[in-house]
């Protein structure tokens, strides 16, 4: 058991606080020994909405206030274009942080973050849950493994209407978004892909920006390897969000939102296998250890775990700062690669309007 | 430069009307959205997007200060209809604007208008969809409140409107691929078409044409579509053979509990006293109304596909038109001209099935 109780503040008391944070803080207070003690917003009413889920925590009007207080971690889960700042004084101060996905806005900002972790000795966790997916970490199993032989092409798309609850905004400000889909969802399969393939080659990056963020974009990415993947992302079309990846003895396919599934196609069969994944043994200490499936929440929790008990020098950091910015500088080349993508009901009056605003940087 | 204010401008017609006027350049383009997640697509373009309720009246004034026109394309439920037209024209005259365009429906005439209706033509509440019902209310409702409010107001009606994000074209292409579209009386129903690309064009005339306040204009493709016609089209994009779309005789159709609730509910009467009612009680009924609708569970045993043809009554209305309405007015009045033919039109939205995805050969 640790030695004594962990103070624990959320800077940011939007949506994925919410949602995500609050409830997962909830459900491993216990077994982990954390507490919430402070909450930073500059919105009093989303402070006070989330101090509903931590009566204790006291609501603070500045993040220099959290050090003082005895905050050994803090989530940052403020607009992108705050991370980097709001970040690295947390980790001068001696705070660990876990900060959100995208971790900044920019490479140089990123790098800062690094740099200050290192200099400070602290922990800077990147919260890219996907990391924790059973369904993801065994693609990266049969990658790294060649359980299927040698990767031939791969297909990794996501789109869908926004249903995100979002209560402000930034997400969709150009000046505090920092990026559009691809900055914001891309930074979940841009690690993927770096994490099972590696750095790509080449990149040729289209998106749809008109002079502001990107509803849509699509990339190839080539590999030294010889092999090549499409990446496509969209907060508009409803086409069906999953990830394809082909090998010389088969292939595999995840499915949106399935955490623990997947499917298997193996070369010259007309069957899939579609399975779920269980643990071998329910040994974590965890909430979730009588149960044999691992359900979005549970990976949260997962990951939440994982920072807690690196601050603790318990357990190796799963998402350093270092991967999130890997991540980052993928997503910085596609948009230095941008070009319009082909939208062929603009007239052609349009287009030649779109193409002069698409080349225009954010 | 006039600046217009979008409301809706997430929705089919309003974002592709911000893509059209914003990148033509002939207006200043103020995009309004009523939640944050429908930003997506409006903050594609450097533009001043806000977010505001459609039936929220001093969020609107102030969304509407210093624009000169309002193009209301709202979607939403017969309330939502009814109500957000009368409190945008009110936003609008306390804002100072010059003109309201509000996107009403051929709808007004019904699925399948009698031959010689012209916008002189009468037009009833006593409509077999609430939809047709709500947009005969709100148009009413706004040229009574034209008597005695400054901004002036046009009211379009299209027809069906196609175009990349239409559910027309997305919803029969889901149709083909689920194996469930249908065609009555071999499609040979008259589609009452408008590209959306079209629309708009009537919507930037509209915007400036003289003697068009208080008026209403029927709107729609140069050429006569039936259903067979559009419905071939999306079909040969994704690769099925058209003569294998199923064909059934229109089928006949009693109104169930569930669409006389929701006539009941759309009605003045009932918004007034909704209010008052329970939560809980409006969501037991709510439920309640929407098991009764429920298909009966497929045996196990069965070797029939599950694919099942679904026709719905606005569908086997619409398939039965036989009458192309006009759009002579507009064209006497605005100088309206389609400017995209009906087969450029279903290229234009079949490309952009192709970006959303679909499996276009």
């Amino acid at each position: 058991m640790p030695a004594r109780t962990m103070k624990v503040a959320i800077v940011g008391c939007g949506a994925v606080s919410q949602l995500y944070y609050a409830p997962a803080l909830e459900a491993l207070a216990s077994k982990a020994d954390i507490s919430v003690t402070a909450l930073f917003d500059p919105s009093l009413l989303r402070a006070k909405a989330l101090a509903k889920s931590f009566p204790e925590a006291m609501l603070v009007d500045r993040i220099e206030q959290l050090a003082p207080l005895g905050v050994e971690l803090a989530i940052v889960a403020s607009p992108p274009v705050f991370h980097s700042q709001q970040c690295i004084k947390l980790l001068a101060d001696g705070v660990s942080v876990l900060c959100e996905k995208p971790m900044a806005t920019s490479v140089a900002d990123a790098e800062q973050m690094v740099a200050q972790a290192a200099e400070s000795g602290k922990i800077l966790a990147i919260g890219l849950v996907r990391r924790f997916f059973p369904a993801l970490t065994e693609c990266k199993h049969i990658i790294a493994g060649r359980l299927l032989g040698q990767i031939c092409s791969f297909q990794l798309a996501e789109g869908g209407i926004s249903q995100w609850p979002a209560q402000s905004p930034a997400l969709f400000d150009k000046n505090l978004a920092g990026g559009g889909v691809l900055l914001d969802l891309g930074a979940h399969l841009l690690d993927l892909v770096h994490w099972w393939f590696g750095q790509p080659a080449e990149i040729i990056y289209e998106d749809d920006a008109m002079g502001g963020l990107e509803a849509n974009c699509q990339a190839e990415l080539k590999f030294a390897q010889g092999f090549s993947g499409q990446l496509r992302l969209s907060r508009e079309a409803t086409f069906a969000s999953g990830y394809s990846i082909q090998f010389e003895k088969g292939s595999i396919g995840w499915r949106l939102g399935e955490t623990n599934s997947l499917q298997i196609e193996f070369a010259d069969s007309d069957l899939v296998l579609s399975g779920r994944l269980n643990k071998r043994l329910a040994a974590e200490h965890l909430p979730i250890t009588d149960k044999d499936d691992l359900t979005f929440e549970h990976c949260f929790i997962r990951q939440l775990s994982n920072v807690v008990a690196a601050v603790r020098g318990e357990q190796e950091l799963v998402v350093p700062g270092s991967v999130g910015l890997r991540g980052l500088k993928l997503a910085n080349q596609c948009y230095q690669k941008r070009s319009l993508m082909a939208m062929p009901w603009l007239s052609d009056s349009e287009q030649a309007a779109a193409r002069t605003l698409n080349l225009r940087r954010q | 430069m006039q600046r217009i204010a979008i409301v809706g401008a997430n929705g089919f017609i309003g974002s592709r009307a911000v893509e059209v006027l914003h990148l033509n350049g002939e207006f200043d383009v103020r995009p309004l959205v009523r939640r944050i997640g429908g930003l997506a697509l409006p903050v594609r373009f450097d533009l001043a997007v806000k977010t505001a309720d459609a039936t929220d009246c001093s969020t609107l004034v102030e969304a509407f200060t210093d624009c000169d026109i309002v193009l209301d394309a709202v979607l939403g439920d017969s309330h939502t209809i009814v109500e957000s037209a009368s409190v945008i024209y009110q936003a609008a005259c306390q804002a100072g604007v010059r003109r309201l365009i509000y996107l009403s429906s051929q709808a007004v005439h019904g699925q399948a208008p009698l031959p010689g209706t012209t916008e002189e033509s009468a037009i009833s509440i006593a409509q077999p969809l609430p939809y047709n019902s709500a947009k005969v209310r709100a148009e009413r409702r706004l040229l009574r409140q034209r008597e005695r409010g400054s901004t002036e107001i046009v009211i379009l009606r299209p027809g069906i409107v196609l175009g990349p994000r239409s559910r027309w074209i997305f919803g029969l292409a889901d149709q083909l691929l689920a194996g469930t579209a249908y065609l009555i009386d071999g499609g040979t129903g008259i589609c009452n078409s408008i590209y959306v690309d079209n629309l708009i064009e009537a919507i930037r005339l509209s915007a400036n044409a003289a003697s068009a306040d208080r008026q209403v204009f029927l709107l729609g493709d140069e050429e006569t579509a039936t259903w067979a016609d559009l419905y071939g089209s999306i079909a040969a994009a994704l690769g099925f053979d058209f003569n294998r779309i199923t064909c059934i005789a229109a089928p006949e159709f009693r109104t169930s509990l569930r669409e006389l609730a929701e006539q009941a509910r759309a009605s003045d009467a009932v918004q007034s006293i909704l209010p008052l009612v329970p939560h809980r009680l409006k969501r037991s009924v709510k439920a309640a109304l929407w098991s009764l609708n429920q298909p009966a569970e497929q045996s196990r045993w069965s070797l029939e596909s599950p694919a099942r043809i679904s026709p719905t009554l606005e569908m086997t209305l619409l398939q039965q038109c036989k009458f192309k309405l006009p759009s002579d007015k507009a064209n006497q009045l605005l100088g309206y001209k389609p400017l995209v033919s009906f087969s450029e039109g279903c290229e234009k939205s079949i490309a952009w099935l192709k970006f959303a995805g679909y499996p276009i050969v």
